[in-house]
């Protein structure tokens, strides 16, 4: 019953709340380590264990280990290939990096909590928040102007003008490209952000229904119907994680591959 | 000892270049090439989401970008409202070349 109450009294955006965990200020800069950058840390040190696990002891017929980390590899090696061709291998890292973080953190955002613990060592997810989000399409966006016009100079800037275009639409166009430019790292992190927000703000509001009816009384049979829809949503949550993770990932190869061949 | 299997089945060999090859070949015909392994498997739920936020992302950046220059020169609603209107431009902008990306056949494109 008492857990019945914690999860009937706390509300559905309780689970987003960061809470510090080791308070640490720098003058007006609170840099404390919080519950985001424990699930952030979690999320990297699953992914290092996994992929020293599955390359710690290399053969040629994969076990099963392997065969993971594997397809993994392949898996973010063909979207690259794919999208920006051979030359946009050189992102790799960058890309398998951001792809697997992702992964890791929609993932274990769907853990669960372990019952009666503080709240501040409940299970978080790092990507419900936008500034981080944010963040990791800012790196995206900065990687691709920076490389941008590193590799074609001024040249980059053709992408803002698209040919046979009227020379008087010219400036409106221009300003319309830019500002479609500008809103991408926007658009990124408010995809994953939401996604993340809104599946989690679900599953706990199904949670708070199959509380509620159970002790409801005779009516404690329904509670079956939000718990099903509870699983289906959980499911779903599952593959979003990977979708979004995914997503994140190829439109980043896409901008990147902007900037690789800037001409539209 | 790779003497003694070399003529069973050659794929023991490590000094043998073109094993994995002939592995590949040999997967690849058991498969009989079902399996084409393409990032187009873009889901209705992800196309959703990515044309969604294409839309509303532009008309926030020009609208801040508007709100921003409004301040900045005291002009209130006349920036802010030609960059919600830019942003619309920019954000149909998005959604018609995301659209154009998840097109099945799209071969490479013709940009370039």
């Amino acid at each position: 019953m008492t857990l019945l109450n914690a999860i009937m009294l706390a509300g559905p955006m309780e689970q987003f709340e960061i809470m510090q965990i080791i308070p640490f200020h720098v003058g007006n800069l609170d840099l404390s380590f919080t519950n985001s950058s424990l699930w952030m840390v979690i999320g990297v040190a699953a992914i290092s264990l996994f992929m020293f696990m599955a390359t710690r002891r290399l053969s040629l017929v994969p076990g099963r280990t392997q065969s993971a980390g594997e397809s993994f590899y392949i898996f973010i090696a063909d979207m690259l290939r794919g999208v920006a061709g051979s030359e946009g291998m050189k992102f790799f890292p960058y890309i398998f990096t951001l792809f697997m973080f992702i992964f890791a953190s929609n993932l274990l955002g769907l853990w669960p909590s372990i019952p009666g613990t503080p709240a501040k060592w409940h299970t978080f997810t790092p990507t419900s928040h936008l500034i981080v989000t944010f963040a990791l399409g800012m790196v995206t966006f900065t990687l691709v102007v920076v490389y941008g016009f590193y590799k074609n100079g001024l040249g980059f800037l053709k992408l803002f003008v698209p040919s046979g275009v009227p020379i008087l639409m010219l400036p409106l166009i221009t300003i319309i490209e830019i500002v479609s430019f500008l809103s991408r790292p926007i658009s990124l992190g408010i995809r994953l952000f939401a996604n993340m927000l809104a599946g989690h703000l679900i599953l706990k509001i199904f949670a708070t229904f199959v509380a509620s009816l159970l002790v409801a009384g005779p009516w404690a049979v329904l509670s079956i119907l939000p718990f099903m829809g509870n699983v289906a949503v959980l499911l779903l949550e599952l593959l979003i994680a990977f979708l979004q993770a995914y997503v994140f990932a190829i439109l980043s190869c896409i901008y990147i591959n902007d900037a690789i061949h800037p001409s539209h | 000892m790779v003497m003694a299997d070399k003529d069973q089945t050659s794929y023991e060999d490590p000094n043998d270049e073109d094993r994995l090859d002939r592995l590949g070949q040999k997967i690849a015909k058991a498969r009989g090439e079902k399996h084409e392994t393409g990032p187009e498997t873009h889901s209705t739920l992800g196309k959703g989401w990515r044309l969604a936020t294409e839309l509303v992302a532009a008309p926030m950046v020009a609208g801040a970008m508007g709100l921003g220059l409004d301040r900045w020169l005291g002009t209130l609603p006349l920036f802010l409202l030609i960059g919600i209107g830019i942003g619309f431009a920019a954000g149909m902008l998005n959604v018609t070349r995301a659209m154009k990306e998840m097109e099945p056949d799209k071969g490479d494109d013709d940009d370039e």
